[in-house]
């Protein structure tokens, strides 16, 4: 009746391992909530803003003030900042899934240099809706008016909070990607979630060993 | 654990520890009769709703948030499915909200287990059913608590079955859907669980209701993370806590049948089981979702004679027939006395702690009869008998 089964691995260093990848799942999670923050934040600002959006055509001194009535104008600008808002909110969704997954075991390397990028992304959306607050404070007439763009505040949190997320993906990453490095050639059991899914492939696959 | 182990194995666990067969059939019914034993059914009969030791789904669809539900929640699957292990365990950096959960974890061996058994010393088959039924559950639902609590009951995606034996165990991972009207699926491994809340208090995260009906599978071996382990991993091995768990009872019945021998915990009668040891582990380990033919079979191979199938409302009409006090000599009278009691010890032991989560305990013979009505028949009768 004795029965051959796993051990339990307990220590320090596994736990950790498993706290970084549970970090990893849900921190991404948190990445794909960001990116459809950054969609609603791009859609309010194109849609109940549209009088900020035509100020800031305005200060493009190329475009002269007879070109700002033509509406195929408005929709070149919206298309560019739809464009460039679809390839943050990928590299959101896209670092997000590659952490998810990351932490369920599977192996993904490209997220971590993004995150690095969507890092700095936040930092300049954090300094712009800071700057903005200051010197909405600052103006003497039309203060009320600068002032009364109430996204500035929700979105300085919203970015501060990212970078936090963003630096504990990292950090979580790192630790991940450390620990499996570590343990790629030695004669520990595997982790087993990675042998858990090399043997789901092998059944689905339907390669023995014989 | 299901009717199989409670009912029929229990049978078997009663035969091997010399009761008659009508001895062990009450043994037997008393055991599995606390798993049917609700609010609803109580009603139904007329008798005492504070003796219920189940809860049905209807009812916990009812349930509210609000504490004297919580409380009540926690006074029933605490008591008779979830015997918390140690009232007075220590963790280090925790608060003593996250504390007072953490102390009814269900583990097998408490001191409540001693107070359990010797709780049902005289007082007939159905007191050492339930008494039965509670050290089972303690080896099948340890690690978890009898309070819905995400902090302590939560599991999640790591959570892989071992299957096979020795050289040819492998694991894979445990995929889980909340649909409760499908059956669990053992070649494939897809268990059914209930739905993940992130509220503290939900009933979703009562008991093992995260981890499906894994626990209560004889043949079951599993790798997960319980929420408090705090990212250490656990491996629950249920034939081996199973066989422990029959060798227990076999332990604890002989010694309710002796005058002398007070129960001590951590005590298998292996020795008693020995001639059937080999045929227990097969029934154990075999992969089947009901294993009630064949503890069926081995028990009446060791009596030699018919067990009757389980029959819930088998006591009823004795019940419905006596009137007033008699009531209580009946089967279904003096389980719920043995119930009451069970559940007025263990509550009264979690307040004693410290802990209000089963709420407030009066002790009757220093403050006298307050509180609620239906224990003054269980003090009554506690009078009578000295």
């Amino acid at each position: 009746m004795e029965v051959t089964i796993g051990m339990t691995d307990n220590s320090k260093e596994q736990v950790r391992y498993r706290r970084a990848q549970n970090l990893l799942i849900i921190v991404g999670k948190g990445m794909l909530m960001l990116a459809l923050w950054n969609g609603i934040k791009t859609a309010g600002i194109l849609i109940l803003r549209k009088n900020q959006a035509m100020a800031t055509l305005k200060s493009i001194p190329e475009i002269k003030e007879a070109d700002l009535s033509d509406p195929m104008l408005y929709k070149i600008f919206i298309a560019i900042v739809v464009a460039y808002m679809a390839v943050i909110i990928g590299a959101r969704l896209f670092a997000g899934i590659c952490a998810i997954r990351t932490g369920m075991g599977k192996r993904h390397l490209l997220y971590i240099p993004l995150t690095f990028t969507l890092i700095t992304y936040s930092m300049s959306e954090f300094w712009d809706a800071l700057t903005y607050m200051v010197d909405g404070l600052d103006s003497s007439a039309g203060a009320v008016e600068q002032f009364t763009y109430t996204p500035a505040p929700v979105i300085m949190v919203i970015e501060f909070t990212s970078m936090i997320m963003m630096i504990e993906l990292l950090v979580a990453a790192i630790t991940v990607l450390w620990y499996r490095v570590k343990n790629r050639n030695s004669n520990k059991p595997k982790n087993p979630q990675v042998e858990a899914r090399d043997m789901e492939l092998t059944q689905e696959s339907g390669i023995t060993g014989e | 654990m299901n009717a199989d182990f409670h009912y029929y194995a229990t049978y078997c666990v009663a035969i091997i520890a010399g009761y008659s067969h009508e001895e062990s059939q009450d043994i037997a019914y008393g055991s599995q009769f606390t798993d049917c034993c609700s609010r609803t059914y109580l009603e139904k009969i007329g008798g005492p709703v504070s003796a219920a030791t189940t809860q049905l789904s209807l009812e916990m669809m009812e349930a509210r948030g609000d504490i004297p539900t919580l409380n009540d929640i926690t006074r029933i699957w605490a008591s008779f499915h979830f015997l918390p292990g140690d009232l007075y365990a220590k963790r280090k950096w925790c608060t003593k909200r996250y504390l007072n959960r953490y102390r009814l974890i269900c583990k097998p061996n408490g001191k409540l287990l001693t107070d359990t058994v010797e709780l049902a010393r005289g007082k007939g088959p159905q007191a050492a059913g339930i008494a039965m039924h509670i050290m089972a559950d303690t080896w099948a639902h340890q690690n978890f608590a009898g309070i819905p609590s995400l902090v302590v009951n939560n599991t999640n995606y790591y959570f892989y079955e071992i299957v096979g034996e020795g050289e040819e165990a492998f694991e894979r991972p445990v995929r889980f859907n909340h649909n409760p009207a499908t059956k669990d699926d053992l070649e494939k491994g897809n268990y059914t669980n209930t739905v993940f809340q992130g509220i503290e208090r939900s009933v979703m995260n009562l008991g093992h209701g995260r981890c499906g009906h894994l626990p209560d599978y004889s043949f079951a071996r599993y790798r997960y993370m319980p929420a408090w382990a705090n990212y250490k991993e656990i491996i629950k091995d249920n034939p081996s806590d199973y066989l422990h768990a029959f060798a227990q009872m076999v332990y604890a019945l002989k010694c309710l049948r002796s005058e002398n021998d007070r129960f001590e915990t951590d005590t298998y009668d292996m020795e008693a089981i020995e001639p059937w040891k080999d045929r227990i582990w097969e029934i154990l380990t075999r992969r089947q979702l009901d294993a009630s033919k064949d503890w069926k079979d081995l028990g009446e191979e060791l009596s030699g004679c018919k067990i009757e199938a389980f029959d819930r409302d088998k006591y009823y009409k004795e019940y419905m027939d006596a009137g007033g006090d008699d009531q209580d000599d009946t089967y279904l009278g003096k389980y719920i006395l043995a119930a009451l009691a069970q559940k007025s010890m263990v509550t009264n032991r979690i307040f004693s702690s410290g802990n209000l989560l089963a709420g407030f305990s009066i002790d009757y013979e220093k403050v006298g009869l307050k509180g609620i009505r239906d224990y003054y028949r269980l003090a009554r009768k506690r009078g009578e008998g000295r």
